[in-house]
């Protein structure tokens, strides 16, 4: 989804909320600016509902969306006149939509979508983490079970258990990375999004203690 | 039965001439690719725009063809985003993170005729330069001073120079507002890129969205700093929406890190930036690092991904800056 689809701005039914309540808001991506319309859609392109908790396939349109590309490369990007982001993502009562994952990047284990975004986003919580990333990675039973990778922060020190520890009863259980791999970088597209193809490709063969 | 108001034609050059008649004294600041700060106005950027224009059609650019640019955020990029779309053509950015096999692909892929590319990627150009034969002219975003010495560039020229020499008299034209106004391939990580073709009709819509308040909210009173790159999604129309509003505008250049940043923040006095969670990650770091804080800043835009949550509240708890996602 490209930027400005959507802000996230408080409505004024929100202000006298907690400071924790909005904070469960701010983080989402945000509410449609009028032009831009969404949806959301499960496996077989039927609309799922808008409750916070359902997620799927984004898709958006309006008169700043793109209906073609240049010389018609590729065919129609559209579906029924809808344009796909590529994004997995929720939407709430209230229109705040939020992404979960890139629809190539979400961990599919034992028939179930596991984030790999919200896991990112708690390690990063950690105050010797710089930057983290998740990628599925093979599992004999599950198909794909998550592998958590962390840049440290300069100076600072944590270790794979004390990782863990820290993530555990935070996320369900069965979002929990099998691992944590330390690493001095992580690859980034030419816009600055992680580059999970390659991260996907750099471990394909790493093995799980799990597995 | 029809209404009966102007069919006004929605044109990117009605943003450059409204910002110069209302907001001519407002500053557009860029750091230099070649080194230094520069200064301006609106109405110089105006001017320059429409010079540029003369250049485009003393070397045959005509409505449709593509002007391409590899290229920084700075006021000669902003002067050819006005320029090249004001005339019909269309701009062409191009990402310079990608693979040089890439870029020659999408360089011919979209029949540039001219490319116009910062000093910076000069050997990058001179890899694409026997690879791209159809390209009629090269032209180094510099001073005569500053060009690139290299023989590996046919029919080098110099920005500056070029533009320069020609006439300010120009005359915006208008045409249908679903002319194609700008084209950016999209970076996919499968197959060849694919083209994004803005019209001038799209890009107005996008501006007044942009600029609402529960949008980016923004006005006459802000200092914008765009950290994302022009050579991306067109910066996300910042541009234009502050060509739009009025807002002073600072262009950061090649220099992303949290170190440069933070002085342009604190020099220009800026009251708003947008980028991706990777640069608010290391200007975090760099505000930590040093016992800093950012006098201005109001609000940091992130988009492209989600910014993690922790960052979010470390911005609003130990500086008081909202990190709001677009």
């Amino acid at each position: 989804m490209s930027p400005l689809g959507t802000a996230n701005t408080f409505k004024l039914k929100h202000l006298a909320l907690s400071a924790e309540e909005k904070d469960k808001i701010r983080v989402k991506q945000g509410r449609p600016l009028y032009g831009v319309e969404m949806k959301i859609v499960d496996g077989e392109g039927k609309p799922l509902p808008h409750d916070g908790k359902a997620f799927g396939d984004l898709l958006v349109r309006g008169p700043w969306i793109t209906s073609d590309y240049f010389k018609n490369e590729g065919g129609t990007p559209l579906v029924d006149g809808w344009f796909p982001t590529g994004d997995v993502a929720t939407i709430d009562a209230d229109g705040y939509m939020q992404i979960t994952d890139r629809s190539k990047d979400v961990i599919k284990s034992g028939g179930e979508w596991i984030s790999s975004i919200d896991i990112e986003n708690l390690a990063v919580a950690h105050p010797a983490v710089m930057e983290a990333a998740v990628i599925g990675v093979v599992h004999p039973k599950w198909d794909e079970r998550p592998l958590l990778l962390v840049i440290k922060k300069q100076g600072m020190s944590v270790t794979r258990d004390e990782m863990l520890e820290f993530m555990s009863g935070k996320i369900a259980k069965w979002w929990m990375p099998d691992d944590v791999v330390f690493v001095e970088s992580l690859p980034h597209t030419a816009t600055g999004k992680l580059l999970k193809t390659k991260l996907r490709e750099d471990f394909r063969d790493y093995k799980l203690p799990t597995a | 039965m029809l209404g009966q108001m102007m069919n006004t034609s929605l044109m990117i050059s009605s943003l450059i001439r409204h910002a110069d008649n209302y907001h001519g004294d407002t500053e557009i600041v860029s750091r230099l690719p070649e080194g230094g700060i520069h200064r301006y106005t609106y109405r110089d950027a105006h001017r320059r725009s429409r010079q540029l224009a003369n250049l485009l059609k003393a070397l045959g650019v005509k409505m449709g063809d593509r002007v391409g640019t590899l290229a920084w955020n700075t006021h000669r990029h902003f002067e050819i985003y006005f320029g090249v779309s004001g005339i019909g053509a269309i701009c062409h950015t191009i990402n310079p993170r990608l693979f040089p096999e890439q870029i020659t692909y999408i360089v011919n892929h979209a029949e540039d005729d001219y490319i116009f590319f910062d000093i910076t990627f000069a050997k990058l150009i001179e890899a694409l330069v026997p690879h791209c034969p159809k390209v009629k002219g090269w032209v180094a975003m510099c001073g005569r001073d500053h060009l690139p010495k290299t023989e590996g560039i046919p029919n080098l020229m110099a920005y500056d120079d070029l533009v320069n020499s020609h006439s300010d008299d120009y005359e915006w034209p208008e045409f249908d507002e679903n002319t194609a106004s700008s084209l950016c391939y999209t970076s996919g990580t499968t197959g060849n890129p694919k083209g994004v073709l803005y019209s001038h009709r799209s890009t107005l819509l996008h501006a007044y969205a942009a600029a609402l308040p529960d949008g980016l909210n923004l006005s006459a009173r802000d200092s914008v700093l765009p950290v994302v790159p022009m050579f991306h999604v067109n910066a996300w129309g910042l541009p234009y929406s502050v060509a739009m509003t009025g807002a002073k505008f600072v262009m950061p250049g090649a220099q992303l890190d949290g170190a440069s940043l933070y002085e342009l923040f604190e020099q220009e006095k800026v009251s708003i930036s947008a980028g991706v969670p990777t640069i608010w990650l290391g200007l975090l770091q760099h505000l930590q690092t040093n016992k800093l804080r950012l006098s201005t800043v109001k609000r940091l835009v992130i988009g492209g991904s989600a910014a993690p949550p922790a960052m979010i509240r470390a911005f609003d708890e130990h500086y008081g800056i909202t990190v709001l996602h677009a």
